[in-house]
C-alpha cells in the first residue's frame, strides 16, 4: 500500500525554503561555504543518478552534502511513465540513495524514457512527453506507488516541457484529459505531491505561440489545489529561437527568464510557503551568480509572505 | 482509385498501428536519419511541426551521449581532439543503442567498436586507450571496502590453506600491447601540458612512437593491474609472475597457492606482500 502526501510528514512543507541545483562543478564551493557556516541557500538539489555509484568518491561526496544541507533528491531516469516497470536494480539504486541521505525532498518527472525496439530496452536517457490518457494514468501511477512503496515516502512528479505530443506520431493514441486534469488524477490515485515547474510551463506555452502566456498560466494554476504543490522549480532558457521560429529548448542555460519571475510571483502566493529551487544546468555559471539567482527569490518569497493578512 | 501517394500513407498507417506511440517516439530517437512518420490527417505545416520536435530529441540525445561518453573516456578525447571524439561518440550512440539507464555504465563495447573502424586506423593504440578508460572509470564506482590491516597478522598464525587475500576494490587486469600508460600521462598530466613541460612532452612523444612500433611488431603484450585504494583509480604494469599472482587473488586461491606460485618465480614472499599492502592491492586476509 502506498503511503500519501497528506499522512506523511517527511515532505511536509516549511517555511519558504530557497534552494538550488548543486551541480559537479560547484561541490567544493558549496561544501567550503556550508564548512565555514555561511550556508547562503537553504537546501540543494541534485540528480539522483549522478550519484548510483555503489562506492568511490561520489559516494563519499553525497554523504558530505547530505551533513551539509537540507537535501532535494531529484531522479531523471526512472522514467516513470513508460509501458515496463523501474527495473529492480535501478529501483534499489534509487532507494539506497534516499535511505543514505534522508533527504528533504524526493522527486521524479512526469515522462517515459525507454522502450522496446526489436526486442532490447532501449533507454533514450531523456524526459519523454506521455499522452494524457486514462491508460498512461493507470500505469503511472501504478509506478510512482512501486517506488513511494519501496522509499516508504511520497514523490513530487514535475511537469514537463514537451516538444510533441502522441497523436503527432500515432494518430490512435489521443489524449482524453489536460495536462493538469491528469497531474491532478495522478496526484489524487497515487497519493504523490507536484514538482511544478514554472519554466517549463513557460517553454510549452511559447513554443505553442500562447498569446500572453504567463497571464494564461496564472489562470491554469488557480485549477491546482494549494496543498498538491509540494516544490517549485525556476529556471531560465537560451532564447535563440525567437529569430527562427524555431522550439525554444529547455536548456536551464540561463539566469531565470522574466517570465519566469513574473509566474513565480503569482504562484508563490498560491502556493504559500512552497521550497523553491533555482536550476541551471547547461552554461553553468559560477556559484555566486547561482547564489544571486536564490536571493532574488527569497526576496520574492518574503515579499509574498509579508502580503499574508 | 486510390493513388500511389494514398497507398504509401496507407502502408504506413497500418506500420504506425503496429508499434505503440511510445516505441515509435524511441525508434525515431535512435535512427540515423530521423523522419517524421506520415500520419492520417495531418497538414505538411504539423508534419514539420513533428520534424522539427522529433529533431530536438534526437540531438538532446547525441549531445547527452557525447557528453557522457566524453566523461568516461576521457583519454580517448584527448588522443584524437573534441571534433574527432564527436564524431566516433555520434557513429557509436546509433551503432549501439544504450540499453542501460545510467550513463555511467555505457560504452562497455566503445573499445571494440573502436577497433572496428578503418577511419581510426592511424590510431591504433585508441582501443586500448579506451579500454583503460573504461576500467579507470567503473572502478571507480566499485562499492568500497574497509582496509583491514590487522587481519594480516592471521598470515603468521593460520593455515595458509583457510585463507584468502581480499582484493581492492575492483582490482583487475588487462593485457597491453600498446604504452596506453605513457599515452594516458600525455594527455592527463598537467606539467606535460604546461610551457615548462614542452620538453618533457616531447621526450614522452618520442617513447610513445618507439612503444607503438614495437607493439605494431609484434611485441608480446604487458599486463596492467588496475586497482581503486582511495578513491582514484591507480593503475601499473607488472611483471608476468606478478600478474598471475593478481590473476589467483581474483579467482579466490587460497593464499598457500599464492605462495606457491611466488615460490616458483621467485619473487620474494615478503617483499611482494610489503608491496600490496603498501599500495593497497589487498584489503585484508579472510577464511576461505
Amino acid at each position: 500500500m502506498s503511503s500519501t502526501l497528506h499522512n506523511k510528514q517527511a515532505n511536509d512543507k516549511p517555511k519558504t525554503l530557497i534552494g538550488v541545483g548543486l551541480r559537479h562543478s560547484h561541490y567544493t564551493e558549496a561544501l567550503q561555504n556550508a564548512a565555514s557556516h555561511s550556508h547562503e541557500v537553504d537546501f540543494v538539489e541534485v540528480h539522483a543518478e549522478n550519484f548510483f555509484a555503489e562506492g568511490g568518491a561520489s559516494k563519499a561526496i553525497i554523504q558530505d552534502i547530505a551533513q551539509a544541507y537540507p537535501l532535494s533528491i531529484h531522479g531523471t531516469s526512472l522514467g516513470l511513465g513508460s509501458s515496463s516497470r523501474v527495473p529492480k536494480s535501478i529501483l534499489q539504486k534509487f532507494t539506497n540513495l534516499v535511505q543514505l541521505t534522508k533527504p528533504m525532498l524526493v522527486s521524479e518527472h512526469l515522462c517515459f524514457n525507454r522502450a522496446r525496439i526489436q526486442g532490447n530496452l532501449v533507454h533514450s536517457g531523456d524526459l519523454l512527453p506521455i499522452p494524457y490518457n486514462q491508460q498512461s494514468l493507470k500505469n503511472i501511477v501504478s509506478h510512482i506507488q512501486e517506488v513511494q512503496d519501496n522509499i516508504q515516502r511520497p514523490l513530487l512528479i514535475e511537469n514537463l516541457s514537451a516538444y510533441i505530443h502522441a497523436a503527432q506520431l500515432n494518430a490512435s493514441t489521443q489524449d482524453d484529459m489536460s495536462e493538469f486534469e491528469f497531474l491532478l488524477e495522478m496526484c489524487s490515485s497515487a497519493g504523490c505531491g507536484l514538482l511544478l515547474d514554472l519554466n517549463n510551463l513557460i517553454i510549452n506555452a511559447l513554443n505553442k505561440k500562447t498569446n500572453n502566456p504567463v497571464e494564461v498560466l496564472k489562470q491554469d494554476l488557480l485549477q491546482l489545489p494549494p496543498e498538491i504543490v509540494g516544490e517549485i522549480h525556476l529556471a531560465g532558457y537560451t532564447d535563440n529561437a525567437s529569430q527562427t521560429n524555431d522550439f525554444i529548448i529547455d536548456d536551464h542555460g540561463a539566469e531565470v527568464s522574466a517570465q519566469c519571475w513574473d509566474l513565480y510571483e503569482f504562484a508563490i502566493q498560491r502556493f504559500k510557503n512552497t521550497p523553491t529551487l533555482v536550476e541551471w544546468d547547461t552554461q553553468i555559471p559560477e556559484w555566486s551568480v547561482l547564489l544571486g539567482e536564490a536571493k532574488k527569490a527569497k526576496v520574492i518569497a518574503d515579499g509574498s509572505e509579508r502580503r499574508d493578512p | 482509385m486510390p493513388t500511389q501517394k494514398s497507398d504509401h500513407a496507407s502502408e504506413l498507417n497500418e506500420a504506425q498501428d503496429e508499434q505503440s506511440y511510445d516505441e515509435m517516439l524511441i525508434n525515431a530517437i535512435f535512427t540515423k536519419q530521423v523522419q517524421a512518420p506520415e500520419v492520417a490527417g495531418q497538414v505538411p505545416e504539423q508534419s514539420a511541426e513533428t520534424q522539427k520536435a522529433l529533431n530536438i530529441y534526437h540531438n538532446n540525445f547525441i549531445e547527452n551521449g557525447i557528453r557522457a561518453l566524453a566523461i568516461t573516456f576521457p583519454s580517448v578525447e584527448g588522443l584524437i581532439g573534441a571534433d574527432s571524439f564527436r564524431i566516433l561518440a555520434k557513429h557509436y550512440l546509433i551503432d549501439e543503442p544504450k540499453t542501460q539507464f545510467d550513463w555511467g555504465e555505457y560504452g562497455d563495447s566503445f573499445s571494440e567498436y573502436i577497433d572496428e573502424q578503418e577511419a581510426l586506423a592511424e590510431y591504433p593504440f585508441l582501443s586500448e586507450a579506451a579500454e583503460l578508460d573504461w576500467f579507470i572509470h567503473q572502478i571507480q564506482r566499485k562499492s568500497d571496502i574497509e582496509f583491514q590491516a590487522d587481519t594480516f597478522a592471521k598470515l603468521e598464525t593460520e593455515d595458509s590453506d583457510e585463507l584468502r587475500f581480499v582484493p581492492a576494490p575492483g582490482l583487475s587486469l588487462m593485457l597491453s600491447w600498446f604504452p596506453v600508460v605513457d599515452l594516458y600521462q600525455l594527455v592527463h598530466d598537467p606539467y606535460l601540458q604546461s610551457n615548462e613541460g614542452v620538453l618533457a612532452r616531447q621526450e614522452l612523444l618520442k617513447n610513445i612512437t618507439k612503444s607503438i612500433n614495437n607493439a605494431i611488431n609484434s611485441e608480446p603484450p604487458r599486463s596492467l593491474v588496475m586497482w581503486r585504494a582511495e578513491y582514484k583509480t591507480q593503475f601499473e604494469y607488472l611483471s608476468d609472475a606478478e600478474a598471475l599472482v593478481i590473476q589467483k587473488i581474483l579467482s579466490g586461491e587460497p593464499v598457500s597457492q599464492i605462495i606457491e606460485a611466488l615460490g616458483e618465480h621467485k619473487v620474494d614472499l615478503v617483499t611482494w606482500l610489503t608491496n600490496a599492502i603498501t599500495k593497497k592491492l589487498i584489503f585484508a586476509v579472510e577464511h576461505v
